[in-house]
């Protein structure tokens, strides 16, 4: 066995057991043969329902959401050669959020089931198209960085727009709960809704990833063997944004779970971003899991917010990459 | 000598003869009314009379408001302090317009303000109501208001059906014991199939092993509450109770506010649970 060959049914295991754990939880207590004997199709049809149609939805939502924000964190991360890039930091949840807000609040998504998450994908191709724009401008992934902490202000700043002229407090509550991050309430409608645009964004991710292991030597490098630069970045910005706009649509903006999975994994599989793909996406889809198991047992008056734990672990993370960065290359 | 007794005579007739006009009851009576509320335009437009209001909160008119027709044509006003003072009210009625510092305010300025007041079960309604309509000077308006809500209390707790209800809001609140719509309930001769006191999610684990006879679905009718993407009203388990169950809609008009209009929606329940 291989140093690595052990990481994937590792977080596999890992994470059906986080799944069935979450499934534990509810307002009903149920042990974990009950819960086991409600999977494998028990007689008790009241049990069936409670884990099949309400506890499994939002443990599978919260995996979900994760693995969409990991697998595009890892890729931007490789893309933009920079352990500081994920979709968070580069304003891409946010412009995707803000897409899905702005549907919300002028009626276009009660037009049809799938305005919702198509407006969220809008605004995070268009986020990530931007940033692919200055890419090919710019040499400089600071730069880059910026222009993403500048679209994330924007999105910021135009959700604080609507939140001002929000038109009753239930309005409101729903913007701030799409500012915040749940998969609260959520049910197979909405992961069918989000599901087929995480999957096309993580095949377009994998099918891509030889590119971003070549970009690990360089871009002139990467461009000396072959690699077309151009169609690299058209396709993991896609990839990326789909996939985030997937995961916007299922649980709003959650940031942060996305530069802190591939910065886990990388000791494991090495700096090769192609490599820590999948395991990335693993291990955010288990973190957010287990925050979400914590959001649910915490004793609180009112239940916190995904995006708010996954936040109060990442953003912390991020400060010490990026001061740990500034030291290696000081 | 003729002219000191005319003038005395003058004196006399001004002091003693002047005829008793009701001065001081027309000078208490407010005449320049401004509420600054939802909540307070339901009472100020169903007890007053159009030449003696000044204007209303901008919500009169809306879907939600009970008195939404009366409110057509009168003015309004924001319930911004500034705004509600360059109108030189008699009377400022409110419950929560104007912030909570509204009312020592008006106060500190000469205004008198009328407090809606809150109210935690309908007898406590019915004494508002008279509260309000005496501060409106409006005693008769009110009693009636409260005669005619008692009648309807006695007649449909003759009717008791005992039956459960689950009450529902497209944000996917329901409410248990401790809270005007569980008095709505009760007094309905119902049962709320929420036990836990208080505001909360409607309960999508319990829903699946045991249901109501009823729904109360409220504000369905408006747009107001609908566009929360969390709602657990969303979720298919809470979905199902709207077509499996028989539903009694109960209109936002009806329970926004205390006041006699609850009496409608206690009345859609009994009639919804026959």
């Amino acid at each position: 066995m291989t140093r690595t060959s052990w990481l994937i049914p590792a977080l596999l295991i890992a994470s059906v057991l986080a799944m069935f754990g979450a499934c534990l939880l509810g307002s009903t207590p149920m042990s974990p043969a009950r819960v086991l004997s409600a999977f494998l199709g028990g007689t008790d049809a009241a049990d069936r329902l409670v884990v099949w149609q309400i506890r499994l939805p939002r443990a599978l939502a919260a995996y979900l959401v994760g693995a969409a924000l990991g697998i595009s964190g890892a890729a931007l991360q490789g893309l933009l050669r920079n352990p500081l890039a994920e979709p968070g930091v580069l304003g891409v949840s946010a412009s995707a959020s803000l897409a899905a807000t702005f549907s919300l609040y002028y009626g276009l998504a009660a037009v049809s089931p799938w305005v919702l998450p198509m407006a969220a994908m809008f605004g995070a191709l268009a986020a990530t198209s931007l940033i692919a724009i200055a890419a090919i401008r710019t040499q400089s992934v600071v730069t880059l960085i910026l222009i993403g902490v500048g679209l994330s202000s924007f999105a910021g700043a135009a959700m604080s727009l609507l939140m001002n002229l929000a038109p009753n407090p239930f309005s409101l509550s729903d913007m701030i709960n799409w500012m915040l991050g749940s998969v609260a309430n959520r049910s197979f409608r909405e992961i069918g809704f989000s599901v087929p645009f995480i999957l096309a964004g993580a095949a377009i991710l994998l099918a891509s990833r030889r590119g971003l292991s070549a970009l690990t030597l360089g871009e002139e490098a990467a461009s000396g063997i072959g690699l077309d630069l151009r169609r690299q970045r058209i396709l993991t910005v896609l990839g990326a944004g789909l996939a985030t706009g997937g995961s916007v649509a299922l649980g709003g903006a959650i940031g942060f779970v996305g530069i802190v999975a591939p910065h886990i994994i990388r000791p494991f599989v090495g700096h090769d971003a192609a490599r820590s793909l999948i395991p990335s996406a693993m291990l955010a889809g288990l973190i957010l899991v287990l925050a979400d198991i914590g959001v649910r047992i915490l004793p609180s008056t009112n239940e916190l917010k995904l995006g708010v734990v996954a936040a109060l672990i990442g953003a912390p993370a991020f400060v010490w990459i990026a001061m740990r960065r500034r030291a290696i290359n000081d | 000598m003729s002219r000191l007794t005319l003038l005395l005579l003058a004196i006399c007739l001004s002091c003693c003869g002047a005829p008793p006009t009701p001065k001081t009851t027309e000078a208490a009576r407010p005449m320049r009314i401004v509420s600054l509320d939802y909540c307070a335009d339901q009472y100020v437009l169903k007890f007053v009379d159009m030449d003696r209001i000044l204007a209303v909160s901008p919500d009169a008119a809306e879907d939600f408001s009970y008195m939404q027709e009366a409110a057509v044509g009168v003015p309004t006003v924001r319930p911004v302090a500034e705004d509600v003072l360059l109108m030189k009210p008699d009377l400022v009625v409110r419950s929560y317009g104007g912030g909570p510092d509204a009312a020592k305010f008006f106060a500190e300025v000469g205004v008198p303000v009328l407090d809606i007041g809150w109210a935690p079960d309908l007898e406590a309604v019915m004494s508002n109501i008279q509260r309000v309509a005496d501060g409106l000077d409006e005693h008769e308006r009110g009693a009636l208001v409260v005669r005619r809500m008692k009648t309807r209390l006695q007649e449909i707790a003759q009717q008791a059906e005992g039956k459960s209800v689950l009450y529902m809001t497209p944000a996917g609140v329901t409410t248990g014991p401790g809270t005007l719509v569980h008095e709505i309930i009760t007094a309905a001769g119902l049962r709320n199939f929420e036990t836990q006191s208080g505001w909360r999610s409607i309960p999508l684990e319990d829903l699946a092993y045991r249901q109501p006879d009823l729904i109360g679905a409220a504000f369905f009718e408006t747009l107001t509450n609908h566009p929360d993407a969390w709602s657990p009203m969303k979720h298919p388990v809470a979905r199902k109770q709207l077509s499996d169950q028989t539903v009694v809609p109960l209109k936002g008009a009806w329970t926004s506010c205390n006041g006699w209009f609850l009496m409608d929606a206690v009345e859609a329940l009994a009639e919804g649970a026959k």
